[in-house]
């Protein structure tokens, strides 16, 4: 075989070993340019139109089950006016924040002042806001004969708002029937226009 | 009518001395070769794209290369192409940088390597090129002539012949000018190439006698394996082999002798070449053979062209293919974000159409929804009234006498109620009873007595106990 190859002055190194290192070198750094290009790449083009679609997507999706609970909600529109005018006088709004907590403490004031109970304590929880109504809580301790403290229970389980009795603890005492009574007493009123915004 | 249109990556070019071209070139394993009147013609294909090379063979003469004999002691060529570098100074009265040389095995011994270079003056291969890039082809693999005639014989014979062995090539055209390759042995092993010549015309008894004398220069052992393969047109081809085999008989050693078809040779304009298409079949075989090296693996040894230069053109093609490859990917990269961007604004215009249609039912819709949300929470407020009630009815019912109740608590829940109780027995039997007791209870009936024990006091002992009762579905 014939093998041609233009002169070149030899120096003190190996040429192929260095031509050898020396490709390796181009090699690498050709990698190492073309990972960073990627990346480079994906972080500035790719990835910004990928997160504006999950964004774009989660809307619409949000839009769509949006439409379709009001889809739902106008088919079941006329039965829900109709169960709402009849609730709507126990729900009825009565003011602001603290003159609904006045009327609903002296509600309760004024069915255990009747009986002959005597009350430990009576506390004024955080009302929790809901968006179209909030609810009222009132924590009540009480001691008395059985009868009055069922009494008590009873008239709560009969009034005619829509008060509710959420937790019960009764404790015997010393006295015979005798007994310390702790309730949790929860209201709910509708929020006004204004307030519901 | 035009010769058809030719796409390949190697193209063999051969000039003639009237100025016509011969390129060849391999398609589907077929060597087809076509003449050009003139180089114009030959540059009209080029720029016509009828012609689509991607790199190029030629050759120059043989004449022009200095041969030079050397034995070094190196185990491959590689090594001794590198010592050749130190002994060119010796072997050459030219300044090293002024050069090309090549090398190749003519016989090995232990540790010791005997080669054979080719020096070429750099400028006389540049005036060899010139005529080549005047017509626009940058050659990529130069040869010189003879190598390429030899390797067109041993290629087309090497079929025909039983065994490998010395070969002496004969080729005739119509003009009688004669081309005798002859060898020494096979080439790989063999000393010199000679060439005669294309111009010299010998009759077919003087290329006979040529042949005689060039059997007669090899070892005698190689006599009689030596082959002769004729080409050419078949009045000349069968005059000489008759008249071989003739002398033949008169001789003691009887060589093989075979006939092989030169390269077909078709005209660019009109097709077939008749009747002057034999006075340029050396060039066919010339350009035949160059292909066939261009394909070997060992194209870069068999290379005259400068180092330099290939590397210069391996520079252009790398930029060339990364240039590409980076627009290709800068595309499928802007394909790509355009069809994130086409599938956003499908989403956007989608969620566009979804608001549209929410914005005229939002308010009666959301008044609707108002209202549910304050239904359920009264539904819930007012669920299970009277259930603590009934639970103290049941409880007052039910409950043994000798049970006593120290502590009640009470959970109502939406669907039901949860109560623990804790309370005292006078036995141990009676606790557990209570759940007995309770069985017909229509809220209490699941009351389940979870921890009991027996406490001593002043005077006895009292059990107490606590029970749970889940109610559901009230």
């Amino acid at each position: 075989m014939w093998n041609f190859r233009h002169v070149v002055s030899s120096g003190t190194t190996n040429p192929m070993v260095t031509a050898a290192k020396n490709s390796r070198e181009k090699l690498l750094g050709a990698v190492v340019v073309v990972i960073v290009a990627g990346l480079l790449t994906f972080t500035l083009v790719v990835n910004p139109q990928l997160k504006e679609r999950a964004l774009r997507l989660e809307r619409m999706n949000q839009l769509e089950l949006k439409l379709t609970k009001m889809k739902g909600d106008l088919l079941a529109k006329e039965r829900i006016d109709d169960i709402y005018s009849q609730i709507e006088p126990l729900i009825a709004a009565n003011g602001t924040e603290q003159q609904e907590i006045s009327l609903f403490t002296r509600e309760l004031s004024n069915l255990y002042s009747r009986l002959n109970v005597k009350i430990l304590s009576v506390k004024i929880l955080p009302i929790s806001n809901e968006e179209f109504y909030r609810r009222l809580a009132v924590k009540v301790e009480m001691s008395g004969h059985i009868r009055s403290i069922l009494d008590f229970i009873l008239s709560v389980e009969t009034y005619r708002n829509p008060i509710r009795i959420e937790r019960l603890d009764l404790r015997a005492q010393e006295i015979v029937d005798n007994i310390r009574a702790s309730f949790l007493i929860t209201k709910v009123v509708a929020k006004t226009e204004t307030q519901a915004d | 009518m035009k010769a058809r249109k030719i796409r390949t990556d190697w193209g063999a070019l051969s000039l003639a001395h009237d100025g016509s071209v011969v390129f060849c070139a391999q398609q589907n394993s077929t060597l087809s070769c076509i003449r050009f009147d003139s180089a114009e013609q030959f540059m009209e294909a080029i720029k016509s794209r009828r012609l689509l090379v991607k790199k190029w063979a030629v050759a120059v003469p043989r004449r022009s290369c200095i041969l030079k004999s050397l034995a070094l002691p190196a185990s491959d060529l590689s090594e001794a192409a590198r010592m050749i570098e130190f002994e060119l100074p010796s072997l050459v009265p030219v300044p090293l940088e002024e050069v090309v040389y090549g090398c190749t095995v003519l016989s090995k011994q232990p540790n010791m390597l005997n080669v054979l270079v080719c020096i070429l003056k750099l400028n006389t291969l540049n005036q060899h090129l010139k005529p080549y890039r005047d017509i626009g082809v940058e050659p990529h693999l130069v040869i010189f002539d003879s190598l390429a005639i030899q390797s067109w014989f041993n290629s087309t014979s090497s079929t025909s012949r039983a065994a490998p062995g010395p070969l002496i090539g004969v080729l005739v055209n119509t003009s009688r000018s004669v081309v005798l390759t002859s060898v020494k042995g096979n080439f790989h092993k063999g000393n010199e190439l000679t060439l005669s010549g294309t111009d010299t015309a010998i009759l077919p008894r003087e290329i006979v006698q040529e042949i005689s004398n060039q059997l007669e220069e090899l070892p005698d052992i190689l006599k009689n394996k030596a082959v002769i393969v004729i080409a050419g047109t078949e009045n000349h081809t069968s005059q000489i082999r008759n008249l071989f085999h003739s002398k033949s008989r008169d001789a003691t050693v009887a060589n093989e002798t075979a006939v092989v078809s030169s390269p077909e040779i078709t005209c660019y304009t009109n097709g077939k070449c008749e009747p002057d298409a034999d006075t340029h079949v050396l060039e066919a075989v010339v350009a035949a053979g160059l292909l066939d090296l261009a394909k070997s693996s060992n194209v870069p040894f068999f290379n005259l062209l400068p180092q330099e230069y290939l590397g210069r053109f391996r520079r252009k093609t790398l930029l060339f293919n990364c240039l590409f490859a980076a627009l290709a990917l800068l595309m499928s990269i802007s394909f790509f974000w355009l069809c994130l961007w086409a599938m956003n604004r499908r989403i956007e215009s989608k969620s566009n159409r979804i608001a549209s249609q929410i914005a005229p039912i939002e308010s009666i819709a959301g008044n609707v929804d108002k209202k549910r949300q304050r239904v359920r929470a009264i539904q819930n407020q007012l669920a299970n009234r009277g259930l603590i009630t009934q639970i103290f009815q049941e409880l007052y019912e039910y409950t043994p006498n000798n049970i006593s109740i120290s502590e009640l608590r009470i959970l109502p829940e939406r669907s039901g109620a949860s109560i623990e109780i804790k309370g005292q027995a006078d036995l141990l039997s009676s606790a557990f009873e209570y759940t007995d007791a309770m069985r017909e209870a229509a809220l209490l009936k699941q009351i389940q007595i979870v921890n009991a024990q027996q406490i001593p006091r002043l005077g006895g002992s009292v059990v107490e106990f606590q029970a749970r009762c889940v109610i559901r579905d009230h």
